[in-house]
């Protein structure tokens, strides 16, 4: 069996008699189990490309000589190994030194060892100048590799690299003998140096690359956030306050070099702007809807306000996801809201309706607040759809109480427009379910019969150039002109076929929607593209021909004059009776 | 010989005269004019203005005057109106003329009523004839108002 250092453990002899390096013979010819440096030493292992016959004649032990050799032969090829071997076959061997002297150079120690801790690894003897160059060596070789190590370890990727390991079995050894405070065979010395000088030249090489590399890989991260911030926007309401300190934790650590808890930051902060980028999109499709959804505070859903504005607060905590799941928890309600188109309606009707008259019921106020309490789009629609149909009830009884009231106003008799109106406010004061228009009957009624008496009134005619106390009219429904059945009938007959056309009895000489000037001004003076339409209403006989009954009514179909007397001939006490307006 | 070829000319009636609405004719023209519509067989109601100067006694006197049914009475605008359309409507004749004479007398603090009763008449010509028993295309309704001095010109016929 042959073991590390090159000897047979059966034999003890050595076993490198057939190849080149057979012939290698340690300078110093101690014994191979002497030397402080074997190859079954874990970690340490010379670099052969730095070989020379010289060095490995330097070396302590054969066995060392031989596993260098072997190493050199691997890297550098049979040729190159012949040629050492050549070398070393020409190369007489040193003048052998006593193992005393062998020893008392290499206890040689620097004086200042303990005060210094560097030890005498390096020293090249017992001088001053051995010590200092020790210090050198140790300085700009050791000290940096050390450093560096530190640093490579650190680094997760590299922990395991051969690099890694190589340079960790230098230090391992040096410290060892640090330790120990043992110092390095003078033969190993040369040799340490240089695998020491390789290591850290090429471990410096590959920590600046890597540094280089995940600089770059860092500075990347960093510009992508930056652009996606940009395109967020830097003052939303809902950006989280962790971007700012996650930036400046990452800055810090790739500063440091701490390069995997930058990343670490680095994924952590794209990952959170990536959340806020998404939360940005449903924010940016919602925002107008929301403006409009609460436009107005007294009918914004307590739901929506409230819901949107967690969901802002829990982006701008670092997590918005949750505030994007908040946003669309709500979107549809949102949506529903915003679109219903009513809501500027009732922001304008429902103070109109509930501010401005005294018989605007109390439930109006209880329909505004069920909407701002609802929870749900269908629970918000409904609540509109009553509001609304309350409103529009109310406005249907204000123009109702409205137009009364104004026919009161134009009684002459003070007495009769003071019942009038006083009927009107009790009205007023009915609870909300009694006030119906059914109640307003009677007093319409009432009005009436004020109304009729009024008769004789007369309405004058301003214009010189007509006849005077003749053009005169009165308000009164059909049914209370007390004209016989058949007349009424007749009217009837043309009121019904009013917009719809004559009808087919009628002589298609008669007037039916002909232009009726209104030259004396008898009728009221019709504004805008409105004009007077005359019918021609049947006579009681057929011999009367065209007869005197006529009827004139507004092309917008809502005030109808009815005469019986030709416009008034004959100084008639009245030309027209309003049986419409 | 006749030739086979002779064209037969036939005499258009020339209406030129009252090719407009409302013509206007000079008292001293109104005789001559007056033939001259009655050779075109216009049907001529001549209202005497010598006593209208309002109104009123314009409603009066196109009472007497002018055609109306007999249960109607043109004593307000809208009335004159409707008497004017009921008489033409039923009217077999297609060529009607209403004459205001001595209108010039309106002149003197009764032009808006000379101007509203033109509006009015003239209006009410260009409805009924719309509703004319008569062929449309022979219909003529027109309003003629003559009177003495400046403002009313001289007839040229033809």
């Amino acid at each position: 069996m042959v073991t590390a250092t090159g000897q047979n453990k059966t034999t003890g002899k050595s076993n490198a008699s057939t190849s080149p390096s057979s012939q290698l013979q340690a300078p110093t010819g101690e014994p191979a189990e002497n030397l402080e440096i074997a190859p079954e030493q874990p970690g340490y292992r010379p670099i052969s490309s730095s070989v020379t016959a010289e060095s490995l004649q330097r070396l302590p032990s054969q066995s060392l000589r031989i596993a260098t050799f072997k190493n050199l032969q691997r890297s550098q090829g049979n040729h190159q190994a012949a040629r050492i071997a050549r070398q070393l076959r020409d190369t007489p061997p040193k003048p052998k030194q006593s193992p005393a002297a062998m020893i008392q150079r290499d206890l040689a120690f620097d004086p200042d060892w303990e005060s210094t801790g560097l030890g005498n690894l390096f020293t090249w003897g017992g001088s001053q100048a051995s010590a200092d160059k020790a210090k050198e060596d140790y300085n700009k070789l050791f000290k940096p590799l050390e450093d560096l190590l530190v640093e490579m370890t650190s680094i997760s990727q590299m922990k395991k690299s051969s690099i890694t390991t190589r340079a960790k079995k230098v230090v391992d050894f040096i410290k060892a003998k640090q330790n120990k405070k043992t110092p390095v065979k003078w033969a190993e010395r040369e040799q340490l140096k240089t695998d020491i000088e390789l290591n850290l030249t090429e471990a410096k090489l590959i920590v600046t690359d890597y540094e280089k590399s995940r600089l770059e890989n860092y500075t990347s991260q960093s510009d992508e956030t930056g652009v996606a911030l940009d395109q967020i926007g830097k003052k939303q309401p809902y950006l989280p306050d962790k971007i700012k300190v996650l930036q400046e934790e990452a800055a810090n650590l790739s500063k440091l070099k701490q390069w995997d808890d930058a990343d670490q930051k680095m994924k952590e902060l794209s990952t959170l702007v990536k959340g806020v980028a998404k939360f940005k999109i449903t924010y940016d499709s919602l925002i107008q809807k929301y403006k409009t959804a609460t436009g107005d505070k007294d009918y914004a859903p307590t739901l929506i306000k409230s819901t949107w504005e967690a969901a802002v607060q829990s982006s701008k905590d670092g997590n918005p996801a949750g505030g994007l799941r908040e946003l669309e928890s709500i979107e549809k309600f949102i949506t529903t809201v915003a679109d219903s188109g009513l809501i500027k309606n009732v922001k304008t009707n429902y103070p109109t309706a509930h501010g401005k008259k005294d018989y605007c019921p109390g439930v109006l106020k209880d329909l505004r607040d069920a909407l701002t309490t609802a929870d749900t789009p269908k629970a918000w629609n409904i609540g509109l759809t009553n509001l609304k149909k309350v409103i529009d009830e109310v406005f249907e009884l204000e123009k109702e109480v409205t137009a009364l009231e104004d026919r009161a106003n134009e009684l002459s008799t003070e007495e009769d427009k003071e019942a009038i109106l006083e009927k009107l406010e009790e009205f007023k004061t009915l609870a909300w379910k009694e006030m119906t228009k059914a109640k307003l009957v009677p007093i319409e009624n009432s009005l009436q019969t004020y109304e009729v008496v009024e008769l004789d009134i007369t309405n004058p005619i301003t214009t010189t150039h007509y006849k005077k106390s003749r053009q005169k009219i009165t308000r009164k429904r059909l049914a209370d002109i007390g004209l016989p059945v058949e007349e009424t009938g007749k009217i009837q007959t043309v009121l019904n076929n009013i917009g719809k056309g004559k009808p087919d009895s009628y002589p298609d000489s008669w007037k039916w929607g002909e232009e009726y000037e209104n030259r004396d001004n008898g009728l009221p003076v019709l504004g805008g593209a409105l004009t007077y339409r005359e019918y021609y209403v049947k006579p009681e006989k057929s011999s009367e021909g065209f007869g005197e009954r006529r009827i004139v009514a507004s092309s917008d179909g809502k005030k109808i004059y009815y005469t019986n007397n030709h416009y008034g001939s004959g100084n008639a006490a009245t030309a027209f009776t309003c049986i419409k307006w | 010989m006749a030739s086979g070829n002779a064209k037969t000319q036939v005499n258009m009636p020339d209406y030129s005269i009252v090719s407009q609405p409302v013509t206007y004719i000079n008292k001293s023209d109104l005789a001559r004019f007056k033939d001259a519509l009655k050779e075109l067989d216009f049907q001529v109601f001549e209202l005497n203005g010598e006593k209208v100067r309002d109104a009123e006694s314009l409603f009066e006197q196109a009472a007497r005057d002018w055609p109306h049914p007999p249960y109607l009475t043109p004593d307000s605008w809208p009335a004159l109106a409707d008497c004017l359309w009921t008489s033409l409507v039923e009217s077999a004749h297609p060529k009607v003329v209403l004459l205001w004479t001595e209108a010039q007398n309106m002149l003197d603090g009764g032009l808006p009523v000379l101007i509203t009763g033109i509006e009015v008449v003239s209006s009410n010509l260009k409805n009924a004839a719309k509703k004319s028993k008569a062929d449309p295309a022979e219909v003529y309704y027109r309003l003629v108002i003559s009177g003495s001095g400046p403002n009313f010109p001289p007839f040229q016929a033809g």
